[in-house]
């Protein structure tokens, strides 16, 4: 990164991206919030617990529920992908590393690619760590990682934002706002920043020695079917993990034929695995939490994707009604 | 386009109540997400909720008032819907007298809808023939807890399981049925908290817990009085919370005498010991919160069980105080709020009696209309005078008595012989395929107004997305046929926060409520009046309503049916975590529906052994009311001689089999228990559903 800019505010930077494209930010009514258009007068409240976003951005870029193709009867007509310009304004760090991974996953899919393509990503980093995160464990935060937005803005509680560039595309959209450069010591403000809200992320060993057991086949199926015996199936962990990526495909019948749509899905699900045999590769509870966890942090998966695909959001922690979290479960590992 | 929209309301599958939002996509809802900062659901969801989108998906909805003609329905105008189902009120009543007409209100439905059905009913068709399916699950908790504590609703608080040194869950599967409610107990396990479970069937909670006493069906009272036996004989009773707040300990007492731990041993099949080491549990904790469900209610001895659940309760003085009380798990989003609202026979919004005169005379005043005096009739009394030709008309608002009800013949015979059934629904069910009229209504995404969940606590419900088609809200339709009924102007509502306000002023505990101040504090729990504006947590802390508790002496008494040589089998019914009621909504997801066959037996390997049944294998179960084809599910989850069907599924549906023996004072079916036989049916053979079945019979 090298251009660095200081903002009057976040409002400042908003408004002007806005001027091109849709804006989705954290909004809130009442007590709910979520990523939503922003409106000219609405409250641009920037929101880094990711428990309490509980989606993040996931929905506009890999949506919930999508239409693939229409067959009429003769022909089969592609749904075309939305391709408007969006910007997706205030990204943690962590769920920008999440994106980083769905663009290597969902690479040949059209349908993300299109949204993708159209959306530019102002990151903001961490000024403290939260409740049940563990990005650092998972290098994934709390700053931005580079590379990963377009823009990144980094605050500080009595000092004016800075604006760092990420990319190209990045340095065009705010080509035409007139922007104050930063002062000469803002790399160095970021980075003495970055090391506080590290130092204040909480010690996690149960993270690293969890996985260390996982990868050395250390947690016996017994643990697993225990801890399995409680997942209620409920999908809420794939809900919200900003890495998950299963879906399922379903025909609506309209007109003379009918039309392809995707859902998220969830391999929690003993249906998702399921084989039309009836043979079923993980047929117990505890297989499948396993392959869960597996999936999301096991040595395979870091060797295929140079990462562990969990970046250590914490939503799962407060999404499972069985205890069975990241930390809850992570936590029980290492303990045997 | 991307999804912008996102509103936040309340789950409408489950009595827990948790808090979603609706994320849309034009006039579609698209997505669910959870809501961290509910008060009750904090971030979480059950499998039922996060489907919910597909559940109230356009597709297969009513677009458009149907009318029936032959075989068929026709689309018709909402004016020629509403002119012929005024017209066919009004000669129902005529003719026979308003005793002649009803209408069974919703537990899915809002407290507006279920205001306005009673309202409708009382002051224009002027019957007090309203009633809603709490007949099937929680009646007995009403009738039973209104005699010894004066409230039939949760005493307790969701968030009272943290509070509680000792969890007791009694004829309930929280895990299934209330699964983010049951998450919570599996939490408080975790965190050190005790578990007892009184069950017959070894559910998730049972392998979990501490101590699971695993009954015979139907042998609740006999354990109940046992515990009691226990705690009299060892004096472990409260005797200061005794003598200060309950009557009637003495009877009890005496009664419970000759429960001794080996006659209920031999009774109930479980150890004398284990029984020992529960009253022992109980009575020791300093906060024990007991929940109970439908293993309780929906027997011939419903009222009783719950009395005896009161009795141990009340013995050990474990209510009154946080972490503990008497707590009925509600089935459906808003049954405590469709029996709060007085969609029941006998009592206005409130529980204020219709027997007393005073109560009929200040309805009669604020709605301006003289009301019904005579006494109402049941679902199940509506449904036999019709068999009997003595009543002609009936609405059913998006309940479906067919698949739902016990003893579906029955119900179909008593729905087939009315001169006019009128259905409010979202969908074709079973039941509304039966109906001359078809009025299409706005699903909970499509309107505004509240749930009141299972402990108590009113909730808001918002629009998402406009009603497709002509859909309309409950409220509104029967605000337009008092006006052609009866000309009867004063359900003219302009939305539902008016009649919310009407409600809150003719309701005493719910007296203190209003749209902002819900909003406000995130629900209120009722009583809410002047004295506790912000509502109530837990009930009966310094008295109870009836001042003091009482207890009942009981005598156990097993099903109306038992196995035999014939029908050798106990069945009985259970739900699922992927399914609601009748999955009329559930069923619509794609992903709900694939994780289970439609329609599944739970079965012991002994017992499949014994019928040579394989697992997923199709097998024929007869009772002496009828036969259903589904597959086995062979699971220790059920003891030998033993079997459980679930009751979502409409291909194979478990009220086929099941006895419509009700207990005598609300007239709660016993779905819980009855005899049956299984045979497997051939390996290349599928199970029939129940339509080919009928057609098969037909030839
Ligand atoms: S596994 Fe849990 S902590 Fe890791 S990225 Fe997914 S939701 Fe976040
Ligand atoms: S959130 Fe928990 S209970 Fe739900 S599917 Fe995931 S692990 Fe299972
Ligand atoms: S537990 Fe009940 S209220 Fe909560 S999401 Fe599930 S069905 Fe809805």
């Amino acid at each position: 990164m090298s251009d660095v800019y200081e903002l009057t505010g976040l409002r400042q930077l908003a408004d002007h991206l806005a001027r091109e494209a849709r804006v989705v930010a954290p909004q809130h009514d009442g007590e709910h919030r979520c990523f939503a258009l922003l409106s000219e007068d609405g409250d641009l409240e920037i929101c880094r617990e990711p428990s309490q976003l509980p989606l993040a951005a996931k929905p506009f870029l890999f949506a919930e529920r999508e239409s693939l193709f229409v067959f009429d009867g003769a022909r089969f007509v592609e749904t075309p992908a939305p391709s408007e310009p969006l910007v997706l304004f205030g990204l943690t760090a962590c769920d920008l590393t999440a994106i980083a991974y769905l663009d290597r996953f969902f690479e040949g899919d059209p349908h993300y690619v299109a949204r993708r393509r159209a959306a530019l990503l102002v990151g903001v980093d961490c000024e403290r760590g939260c409740r049940d995160g563990f990005c650092d464990a998972m290098d994934a935060g709390p700053g931005v990682r580079d590379g990963s937005a377009d823009l990144v803005v980094h605050t500080a509680p009595d000092a004016s934002p800075l604006l760092f560039i990420g990319s190209e595309r990045g340095a065009a959209a705010v080509a035409g706002l007139a922007l104050e450069p930063a002062p000469a010591d803002a790399t160095e403000r970021r980075a003495r920043g970055l090391e506080a809200a590290e130092a204040s992320l909480g010690a996690r060993p149960h993270i690293a020695a969890g996985i260390a057991r996982l990868d050395a086949g250390e947690v016996s199926a017994e643990l697993w079917e225990e801890l399995g015996l409680r997942c209620l199936a409920c999908s809420g962990c794939t809900t919200v993990c900003p890495t998950c990526t299963c879906f399922t495909t379903t025909d609506e019948p309209e007109g003379d034929g009918a039309r392809r749509l995707r859902y998220w899905d969830s391999c929690l699900f003993e249906g998702f695995q399921r084989e039309a045999s009836g043979h079923h590769p993980a047929p117990t509870a505890g297989m499948r939490l396993e392959r869960f966890f597996r999936h999301k942090l096991g040595e395979p998966v870091r060797a295929r994707f140079g990462r562990a695909t969990c970046v250590g959001c914490g939503r799962c922690e407060s999404a499972c009604p069985a205890v069975l979290g990241i930390h809850s479960t992570l936590g029980r590992i290492a303990a045997t | 386009m991307g999804t912008l929209c996102s509103v936040a309301t309340t789950c409408p599958f489950c009595g827990v109540g948790c808090g979603m939002a609706l994320r849309t996509e034009g006039t579609r809802v698209v997505g669910i997400e959870p809501l961290p900062r509910h008060r009750i659901s904090c971030g979480q969801l059950c499998a039922k909720g996060y489907a919910a989108a597909q559940g109230i998906d356009p597709r297969d909805r009513v677009l458009r008032p149907l009318l029936r003609q032959g075989g068929d329905f026709c689309e018709t105008s909402w004016d020629d819907a509403l002119e012929r189902v005024s017209e066919a009120l009004r000669d129902a009543v005529a003719e026979l007298g308003p005793a002649a007409a009803g209408v069974i209100s919703c537990a899915r439905a809002t407290n507006e809808d279920n205001y306005a059905a009673q309202k409708f009913a009382r002051a224009v068709l002027q019957t007090n023939n309203v009633d809603h399916c709490a007949r099937i699950c929680h009646s007995p908790s009403v009738a039973g807890l209104r005699q010894t504590l004066g409230s039939g609703a949760m005493t307790n608080s969701i968030d009272d399981i943290e509070r509680a040194d000792l969890i007791v869950i009694c004829g309930c599967d929280p895990t299934e049925n209330h699964s983010v409610l049951g998450g919570r107990v599996m939490a408080a396990k975790l965190r050190g908290a005790r578990l007892l479970v009184i069950d017959p069937r070894k559910t998730r909670l049972a392998r979990m817990a501490d101590l699971h006493l695993q009954l015979a069906p139907g042998t609740n009272i006999a354990l109940l009085n046992g515990l009691l036996h226990i705690i009299f004989a060892r004096g472990w009773q409260n005797r200061e919370f005794l003598e200060a707040r309950v009557d009637g300990v003495e009877a009890v007492a005496e009664k419970v005498r000759d429960y001794d731990p080996a006659r209920v041993e031999a009774i109930t099949g479980v150890p004398a010991t284990d029984l020992e080491r529960a009253a022992r549990m109980y009575t020791e904790a300093e906060a024990a919160l007991l929940c109970y469900g439908m293993g309780i209610t929906q027997h011939t001895t419903g009222t009783n069980n719950v009395m005896a659940v009161s009795n141990l309760v009340l013995a050990a003085g474990q209510i009154g105080r946080p972490g503990t009380g008497i707590n009925p798990l509600r089935g459906q989003n808003n049954v405590q709020g469709a029996c709060d609202m007085g969609a029941l026979p006998n009592v206005y919004p409130g529980y204020q009696p219709v027997a007393d005169a005073a109560v009929r005379a200040k309805f009669a005043s604020a709605w301006g209309r003289e009301v019904a005096s005579a006494p109402g009739l049941t679902s199940l009394g509506m449904q036999k005078a019709a068999r009997d030709s003595a009543f002609r008309a009936m609405i059913i608002m998006g309940e479906d008595p067919v698949v739902t009800d016990p003893d579906q013949n029955q119900v179909e015979a008593a729905l087939r012989a009315l001169d006019t059934l009128v259905v409010f629904e979202l969908t074709l069910t079973e039941t509304a395929k039966l109906a001359d009229v078809v009025l299409p209504v706005a699903s909970f995404a499509e309107k505004d107004g509240t749930f009141t969940n299972c402990e108590r606590r009113v909730q808001r419900v918002r629009a998402a997305v406009p009603p497709p088609g002509e859909a309309r809200p409950d409220w509104w339709i029967l605000g337009k046929l008092a006006r052609r009924v009866a000309g009867y102007e004063g359900m003219a509502y302009d939305g539902a926060e008016a009649i919310f306000d009407e409600l809150t002023s003719l309701t005493p505990s719910y007296s203190a409520m209003s749209y902002p101040r819900i909003e406000q504090r995130g629900g209120l729990q009722w009583p809410c009046d002047a004295e506790h504006p912000d509502g109530t947590p837990y009930l009966h802390a310094g008295r109870f309503p009836i001042g003091r508790a009482r207890m009942v002496p009981l005598e156990h008494q097993g099903p109306a049916e038992r196995p035999d040589s014939e029908y050798p089998l106990w069945l009985t019914t259970q739900r699922l975590h992927y399914h609601y009621g009748c999955g009329s909504m559930t069923r619509k997801s794609p992903l709900l529906e694939r994780e289970t066959p439609p329609g599944l037996l739970f079965i012991h390997p002994d017992d499949a052994a014994t019928h040579g049944l394989v697992q997923g294998g199709g097998v024929r179960v007869c009772s002496r009311r009828g036969v259903v084809e589904t597959r086995a599910l062979i699971s220790d989850q059920v003891p030998p001689g033993l079997v459980s069907m679930p009751y979502h599924f409409k291909e194979a549906p478990s009220n086929q089999l099941t006895n419509d023996a009700q207990d005598p004072l609300t007239k709660m079916p016993e779905l819980k228990a009855c005899a049956v036989r299984i045979e497997a049916l051939p390996a290349e053979v599928a199970p029939r559903t129940r339509a080919e079945l009928a057609q098969e019979a037909a030839r």
